[in-house]
């Protein structure tokens, strides 16, 4: 009968940062519990306390009865703790049994590979979870690759498995697979804590919901408890979610593809688009089907092999990214640790990072630094990113306002056309509305909007018109209410 | 040093500097990666390109480390290690003699270590900075050896000959890998080489001083900086090696182009859909950083040895890699550690004479330096592990 005890727990980081205050908390056997709070409120600081990842700065941790000191993820390990990190922590170039079973089991010195291999499958197919051993991690798709990772952590025997933000990067079959495994673990006497910021999910699968603010925890609730209400709770104030005020938008394209082609897996197979002046066009469809392709072939990233690229009339299938930027086209990148941001620079450098010449703050070639830091600062309050200072490494800063970096950089940028691939990812709900409300007041303005989401959700709740993206096609632009028509071009089974 | 080459060599096919248009993504995590270090983990390249905030502390520990051990090797040849630091330290530091050659050693060093560091910055491993070096003396040592033309203007001419060498030679290596993606690791190394050759074909050849001795020809008074201290080497090379530091600060921090090195340096994906051109960045800094070492030579040159000879040791180039990443690739941090590295230079040989440790005994230090500041991340996250703690450096959600 395995207990996970969390006792005052707190997280100092200096100089002003208070990630946990005197957290205390508890998990059951056989529980699933929803850990709720908005960007930046300490989910995650906490639960690497819980793993072992970071060392609390005071309080206890108390797993079966017994007051446990965690210096290391293994030390977790071996108490039956463990997490699977926002950014999974799989070493790309190893096989998936290599990755589940290296470091936990020595072996002899030389390892049966294929034997290997089909112990891990077996156990995995025990717990309910489809992985092949010896495929590479890096050739698998993210859902993938988080199944590898919480195979691995049963493997070592995890009894408390704690998963930060597991679906923010599954697709909806995904997701359901991963919530069937999770009530399976909680049936069979194991504890889940699951931290999302999408409280519907919250509500189908967690039997508590806890809630942080500001490092501290503020309420306990039911699953049953009224969504708005939960919201409500994170933020300290009521959610309201835009509406959209659909109004027609002009007949003029600002931006549109014809027949474009580019290599990738899938590329872009024959796609041809237009998104008009005034309006909000989304991309719906399952990761995978072309979506980092579409992005980088509009920003410029990745060369097209054959069609069209049209920006406001001008022919740029051939231009470089800084050319296509400089014209006003701007973009959220779905990749964000990858192309999106520079981890390891400050925060002000990363709201400025594409804006040195326009705005202004390389005049002969000079860095204005004070107009940088002041242009940077007005971000953060502007979209309310969550930071010690704006000298901070960006790679300090939670996930979710990592991500508010970029939007504000991106849309502070007064763009005429943004191309926005997941925007809200790993965004609380708060901030979601705000950044819909921004994408929103764009179009008001006459701007132009190509929203790649696998939010069916966001994606019906902004558009005006909707594309599928399939197998590296788009389909006829749906309307945004015809949901049932988008399910079957998303599946791949209407004409 | 050996750490740069492997990184080098362990990369299949250097892909160019650009990921640019036509690159290829897979779909799920993306595997390769543009510059050398892409191979690596994102850990590696923070350690070479710019190293943690908590740096300092490293950098000093590595120091305290490498002397420790420098002391039991000593003891293990039977030496006192006690006296053979005193005989260290007297010769660096102990008279205004010692001092002023301190100084004379760091001057070359703090240049080539700026070169050096400038292109870390950039993602770009320029470690054939002593060639640039080398050419640089070279043409700054025709150059004054040849013309006449006045004091000042002289060293003038020299420099600018000194600056356009260098960034040739470092040139050769960007271009190479901008248009066939050659890795500048081993491209630079292999061009010091090179160097050593031409210097060599040099003295003996079409710039030989009359006389027996292959060196080219000695130069003016107009050609060599003036003597700052009274019988001492210390000339008024180390103000224009000074002066270089805030100006590469300036270049660094408040320049757009020292901006665009850097994020380029530290995320080229992120660079480049931010419409910075990796390629760009890595040509120019290659020039830039050959451009920088050049003038260490001729600041040698019309420094220290009045001409070019036919061993002279380029040496320094390697010890500049030290000295970078020592002072994690900032001004500031490689002038501090020039300045350790110079009076180990200037103190071995007193080391010598008085307590009979061999010269190559500083590379050994130097060698446990460098050791020690790559591996220290791994090191601290031992050492803390150890004591039940864990990282803090690792934070990075
Ligand atoms: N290593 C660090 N150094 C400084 N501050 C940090 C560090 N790690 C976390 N923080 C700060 O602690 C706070 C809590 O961060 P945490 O990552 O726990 O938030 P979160 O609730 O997981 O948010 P999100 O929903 O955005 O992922 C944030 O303000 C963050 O900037
Ligand atoms: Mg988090």
């Amino acid at each position: 009968m395995q207990e996970l005890q969390l006792i005052h727990i707190d997280k100092f980081f200096p100089p002003n940062t208070h990630a946990c205050a005197d957290v205390s908390l508890t998990v059951r056997a056989g529980e699933v519990v929803a850990l709720l709070g908005e960007n930046g409120a300490g989910k995650t600081t906490l639960m690497r306390i819980a793993s072992g990842v970071t060392r609390p700065d005071g309080g206890s941790i108390v797993k079966d009865g017994e007051r446990v000191v965690l210096g290391s993820p293994r030390d977790a390990i071996r108490r039956g703790i463990g997490m699977v990190h926002q950014h999974f922590m799989l070493i790309p170039r190893l096989s998936v049994a290599e990755n589940v079973v290296l470091g936990f089991e020595e072996g002899g010195a030389v390892l049966d590979r294929r034997a290997m291999a089909r112990r891990v499958e077996a156990f995995a197919a025990e717990v309910g979870l489809a992985v092949a051993g010896d495929r590479r991690v890096e050739d698998l798709a993210v859902g993938e690759q988080q199944r590898v990772e919480i195979v691995r952590a049963l493997y070592r025997g995890v009894e408390v498995l704690i998963l930060d933000e597991p679906t923010a990067v599954l697709t909806p079959a995904e997701t359901e697979g991963l919530f069937r495994v999770v009530r399976e673990m909680a049936a069979g006497g194991k504890s889940v804590v699951f931290i999302s910021h999408k409280l519907h999910e919250v509500s189908e699968v967690a039997d508590r919901v806890l809630i942080l603010r500001n490092g501290r925890l503020v309420a306990e609730r039911p699953p049953s408890a009224p969504l708005g209400e939960l919201a409500a709770l994170m933020v300290g104030e009521p959610v309201e979610a835009p509406s959209p005020s659909r109004r027609p938008a002009s007949s003029e394209p600002v931006l549109s593809l014809g027949g474009a082609r580019s290599r990738g897996e899938p590329g872009l197979r024959d796609v041809s688009l237009s998104v008009l002046s005034g309006e909000i066009v989304g991309i719906a469809g399952v990761d995978g089907n072309g979506q980092v392709a579409l992005e980088e072939a509009l920003v410029g990233t990745r060369s097209l092999e054959g069609g069209t690229f049209t920006l406001a009339g001008e022919r740029l299938e051939r231009a470089s990214p800084a050319a296509i930027r400089r014209r006003g086209l701007v973009r959220i990148p779905s990749e964000r640790h990858h192309d999106g941001m520079v981890a390891q620079a400050s925060v002000w450098e990363n709201l400025v990072l594409f804006d040195l010449a326009e705005l202004g703050f390389a005049r002969h070639g000079l860095l204005d630094v004070r107009a940088a830091r002041r242009r940077a600062e007005q971000l953060v309050k502007n979209y309310d990113i969550r930071c010690g200072s704006i000298d901070q490494k960006l790679a300090e800063l939670s996930g979710g306002n990592q991500q508010k970096v970029i939007v504000a950089r991106e849309l502070g940028a007064g763009p005429r056309v943004v191309v926005a691939a997941q925007p809200t990812r790993g965004l609380d709900v708060g901030a979601t509305a705000s950044v819909h409300k921004a994408l929103i007041e764009l179009r008001e303005r006459g701007g132009a909007v190509l929203l790649i989401s696998a939010d069916l959700d966001e994606i019906c709740q902004l558009a005006d018109r909707v594309y599928v993206l399939y197998e590296g096609r788009v389909s006829q632009p749906v309307a945004p209410d015809d949901r049932e028509q988008i399910g079957r071009l998303m599946a791949g089974v209407a004409a | 040093m050996s750490s740069g080459q492997d990184l080098g060599l362990v990369e299949p096919s250097g892909d160019g500097l650009e990921p640019g248009p036509g690159k290829l993504t897979p779909p799920a995590g993306r595997g390769a990666d543009v510059t050398v270090l892409g191979q690596f983990s994102h850990r590696a390249r923070a350690v070479l390109v710019a190293p943690s905030s908590q740096q300092l502390g490293e950098s000093v520990l590595a120091v305290l480390v490498a002397f420790a051990l420098g002391a039991v090797a000593l003891a293990a040849n039977g030496i006192n290690p006690q006296s053979a630091y005193a005989a260290l330290v007297s010769g660096s530091l102990g008279s205004a003699q010692s001092l002023a050659s301190t100084a004379v050693q760091a001057a070359p060093l703090l240049v080539a270590s700026l070169a050096v560091g400038i292109s870390f910055r950039a993602g770009v491993f320029n470690i054939g900075a002593g060639g640039q070096l080398g050419v640089g003396a070279l043409a700054a040592a025709v150059v004054g050896g040849y013309t006449r033309l006045g004091p000042g203007l002289e060293l003038v001419a020299m420099a600018a000959a000194a600056l356009a060498a260098g960034a040739v030679w470092a040139s050769v290596a960007g271009v190479l890998k901008a248009y066939t993606g050659a890795n500048e690791v081993i491209t630079t190394l292999m061009l010091t080489y090179v160097a050593t050759n031409l210097i060599d074909y040099a003295v003996t050849g079409p710039a030989k001083a009359p006389g027996a001795i292959n060196q080219t020809p000695q130069l003016s008074g107009q050609a060599m900086f003036p003597t700052l201290v009274g019988n001492t080497q210390l000339t008024a090379a180390i103000i224009v090696a000074l002066v270089l530091v805030p100006l590469v600060w300036l270049l660094l921090f408040r320049t757009g182009y020292g901006f665009r090195l850097r994020m380029v340096g530290l995320n080229p994906d992120a660079a480049t859909a931010a419409g910075f051109s990796v390629r760009r960045v890595g040509v120019s800094v290659l020039a830039l950083s050959g451009a920088l070492a050049g003038l260490g030579g001729m600041l040698e040159v019309a420094g220290v040895l009045g001409s070019v000879p036919q061993d002279m040791s380029l040496q320094v180039g390697y010890t500049a890699i030290v000295v970078a990443l020592l002072g994690n690739n900032g001004p500031g941090g490689i002038l501090l550690a020039s300045t350790l590295l110079g009076a180990l230079a200037a103190g071995s040989t007193n080391m010598q004479s008085a307590a009979g440790v061999s010269g190559p005994f500083v590379v050994l230090l130097e060698a446990i330096m460098i050791g020690t500041v790559v591996g220290m991340p791994v090191l601290v996250r031992y050492l803390r592990a150890r004591r039940r703690t864990a990282p803090r450096g690792a934070e990075a959600r």
